[in-house]
């Protein structure tokens, strides 16, 4: 009774951020809903799309939503890994090395256009997206929990722009796009913002600590033996399709694993079923996916190829235990 | 479940089936070891009797701590009261002198075969009161009662006897199969029968039924002793000519020169003195039932040896065809075989020890009847052009159902929920819900029979 009860709870959480976040993201509500399970699994998000798409109003809307700490860093080329995680300097009244935090210590981190600092200042991120902590100098300081990286990327002006290496894109959970709205929704857009930005009088639904209780209980979401297998069924099959090159890792099938277990609480069911495997795998595997020159060439993405693969791999339904 | 009158029908088929059988069984019995003193079809009245009883418990949902002693405590009235019947008649039945009568002479040959065929029959009738009968279990029942009759007839074949009316029991046999399987059939909307006239299956299956009467009575009336006699003189004829064909050939073949070298007379004598010397070894009485040990033994080995290869050839054709549409086809479980071998196995193990005979893991698992429900739906759909493709999951294919089939779209949506809550979410449906499921099963082949997909 009291999973059941948590799950309802999860169900409850996410359809308050939903509507909160969606005071201001008009329309969007698949995109929201991936906002809403990487924060479930406390994973990172990358966000994709052109400009003036609303990117950066998602990610203070989420913040705003959370009651969590927020900070943005705008990645140029300039920015140095110390400006990301914070240094330690000498104070003068007091004759001690102090570290002054860097905006790395927030609950939501906005790293918007990280494609635009140099790979060193990049890869300064990779311990604290992954280990949830940060190593200046000497010392190792422990972030605040939740922690959240969302990175935007413009694809459109790539000139004086450093991609992201497959070790930082691997540590993001999902990678979503926007999208351009609906002439309806973009309608609306104008009449909300007309009179004054309602990111401003966005309150908070949910509290950080509340947050950390619900990811706790979203791991405890069932998943079957089949479905589990089903999930590493996709991963590997990244991995043999003859226009990858390299293929998504382990970290891609748990990523996977936990994604889909967020949105089943998110649905209000205590158990995956391979249809929330399904919905995740393009989001959650295809950044991963490195396709080859040629295919590349022919017109094929990884998001086709991973559709691709999600439309052959076979489901565990009824019956395909005799299969083996 | 809604009990309507075709179940009731089907319970009657089956009884049919496995009262004939029951009765051959017994009524060999009766012949052999009580000298006729029995009268069997009295005997099978307990067979209705425990099958009545057990409904209506079940009916009651009592829980088996109160269902199981009554079940015992109404079988033994059934048995005294039987063996008072048919054994004590003669006392009056407030005079219990015949109780402390059927007691004293317990281990009698008659009586010992009223215990232990009332345990049979008893356990049979409780057994078909607690199932429900679809074309599966018919066709299930068909096979194993016709093996048991086919072994009885065998046998009495080797004891140079009959079984009583069998003529008679063949035709309740048959008919109660072919109209079981019929109904069963023609019930889930499958069949020629469910698609050529629906409503009036009924009258199609009489009159299939007396066209079978009428052929076979035909055939009787010409199968006279003189015709019998033109066939076995044409055959002799034929044979004739072949010997000769034969003897012409080997006639061609040149002779060894010299004089051609006798075979060795057989010795006779030492033959039946082999013979003599075994009789005296073996006993006529230990003779008896080695033979008949043997008769059931090669004749179960021959069926189940025929079974398998049957059983492996369906096996591959269904493989061959859910290859080429891709789609999911449920394999017809009759099971005849691997309850035969698994029963086998087991007894081996417990004679042997069971390392060496452990039953094999192909043995039939135990489905819960919501997911063999979807079962037989994703076969019902891949048979009317509609299979479910391997990358599809349930709701993916349910959203694709909705478009072929939109008028059952509540039904087939309440179907496909119920199958993943409990696949995926192991939460097996109530009571209540599985009979609706049952129901809304039944209605959704009732209403689209006649669906098949459109070329």
């Amino acid at each position: 009774m009291e999973k059941t009860l948590n799950i309802s709870g999860i169900a409850a959480a996410a359809d308050r951020l939903t509507d909160n976040i969606g005071k201001v993201i008009v329309g969007k509500q698949d995109t929201i809903k991936l906002v809403l399970v990487a924060l479930l699994c406390e994973g990172h998000l990358f966000i994709e799309d052109v400009p003036g798409i609303g990117k950066t109003m998602l990610a203070k809307a989420t913040s705003h939503s959370l009651g969590c700490s927020f900070k943005r860093i705008q990645f140029t080329p300039d920015l140095l890994p110390s400006d990301v995680t914070g240094i330690y300097y000498f104070n003068q009244k007091s004759q001690e090395f102090e570290y002054r935090a860097g905006p790395i210590m927030a609950n939501i981190v906005l790293a918007d256009e990280i494609n635009r600092a140099t790979p060193r200042t990049q890869s300064c991120l990779l311990e604290s997206m992954q280990e949830r902590q940060v190593t200046v100098d000497v010392a190792t300081i422990a972030l605040p929990r939740p922690f959240m990286v969302i990175a935007t990327q413009n694809p459109v002006e790539l000139e004086g722009t450093f991609p992201l290496p497959e070790a930082q894109l691997d540590r993001f959970l999902l990678k979503v796009k926007l999208g351009y709205p609906s002439a309806a929704d973009e309608s609306e857009i104008l009449l909300r913002f007309q009179q004054d930005n309602p990111l401003d009088t966005l309150t908070s639904v949910i509290s950080a600590a509340e947050l950390l209780e619900l990811q706790r209980v979203c791991r405890q979401v069932r998943v079957e033996e089949s479905v589990r297998n089903y999930v590493v069924a996709l991963t590997q099959a990244t991995r043999s399709h003859p226009g990858v090159k390299l293929g998504a890792s382990p970290r891609a099938s748990l990523g996977l694993y936990q994604a889909a277990q967020a949105l089943a609480a998110i649905e209000g069911r205590d158990y995956v079923i391979p249809d929330d495997v399904k919905h995740l795998a393009v989001p959650v595997l295809a950044h991963r996916v490195i396709v080859k020159a040629e295919t590349g060439l022919r017109g094929q993405s990884a998001e086709n190829i991973v559709a691709e693969i999600t439309g052959s791999v076979p489901v565990p339904v009824e019956g395909m235990e005799k299969r083996k | 479940m809604r009990h309507d009158w075709r179940q009731g029908l089907l319970y009657l088929t089956v009884m049919g089936m496995e009262g004939a059988t029951l009765y051959a069984v017994l009524a060999v019995f009766n012949r052999q070891i009580a000298e006729d003193r029995l009268a069997v079809l009295g005997l099978m009245l307990l067979y209705p009797l425990a099958f009545a009883v057990n409904k209506i418990l079940h009916w009651w949902k009592l829980r088996p701590l109160i269902n199981y002693p009554l079940n015992i405590l109404a079988w033994s009235a059934a048995v005294l009261l039987a063996a008072k019947a048919q054994l004590l008649g003669y006392i009056g039945i407030f005079d219990n002198t015949w109780l402390s009568a059927y007691l004293a002479n317990f281990w009698g040959k008659a009586e010992l075969i009223i215990f232990f065929s009332s345990i049979a029959l008893w356990f049979t009738g409780r057994r078909l009161a607690r199932i429900s009968i679809d074309f599966a279990t018919a066709v299930g029942e068909f096979q194993f009662t016709m093996a048991i009759l086919l072994l009885t007839l065998f046998t009495t074949s080797q004891l140079h006897t009959e079984v009583p009316d069998g003529i008679a029991l063949i035709i309740i046999f048959a008919v109660s199969s072919l109209v079981a399987m019929s109904l069963s059939h023609a019930r889930e909307g499958r069949g020629w029968l469910s698609g050529l006239s629906q409503g009036h299956w009924v009258t199609l299956l009489i009159v299939s039924i007396g066209l079978i009467l009428v052929l076979g009575l035909l055939v009787s009336a010409m199968l006279t002793p003189d015709f019998l006699q033109v066939v076995i003189n044409a055959l002799k004829w034929a044979w004739d000519k072949i010997m000769m064909a034969i003897t012409y050939l080997l006639s061609l073949l040149p002779t060894p020169e010299g004089e051609p070298v006798p075979l060795p007379a057989p010795d006779t004598a030492a033959d039946n003195a082999t013979q003599q010397a075994i009789r005296e070894l073996i006993p006529e009485s230990i003779r008896e039932p080695l033979r008949i040990a043997w008769l059931i033994l090669a004749s179960g080995a021959m069926l189940a040896a025929l079974w398998r290869i049957s059983t492996q050839l369906a096996d591959w054709l269904r493989r061959r065809l859910a290859d080429r549409s891709r789609g999911e086809i449920e394999s017809l479980n009759g099971a005849f075989f691997a309850d035969l071998l698994d029963f086998f196995k087991r007894v081996l193990a417990k004679l042997f020890g069971g390392r060496w005979f452990a039953p094999r893991q192909s043995a039939p698992e135990n489905i819960h009847p919501a997911r063999q429900i979807y079962r037989q739906f994703l076969k019902w759909t891949a048979k009317r052009g509609f299979p479910r493709p391997t990358f599809q999951t349930p709701y993916e294919y349910l959203a694709a159902l909705r478009e072929l089939i939109p008028a059952s779209d509540a039904e087939l949506n309440f179907i496909t929920q119920q199958y993943v809550n409990i696949r995926y979410g192991m939460a097996p449906p109530s009571e209540a819900d599985l009979d609706r499921l049952r129901e809304t099963w039944r209605q959704v082949q009732k209403e689209n029979s006649k669906i098949t997909k459109q070329a």
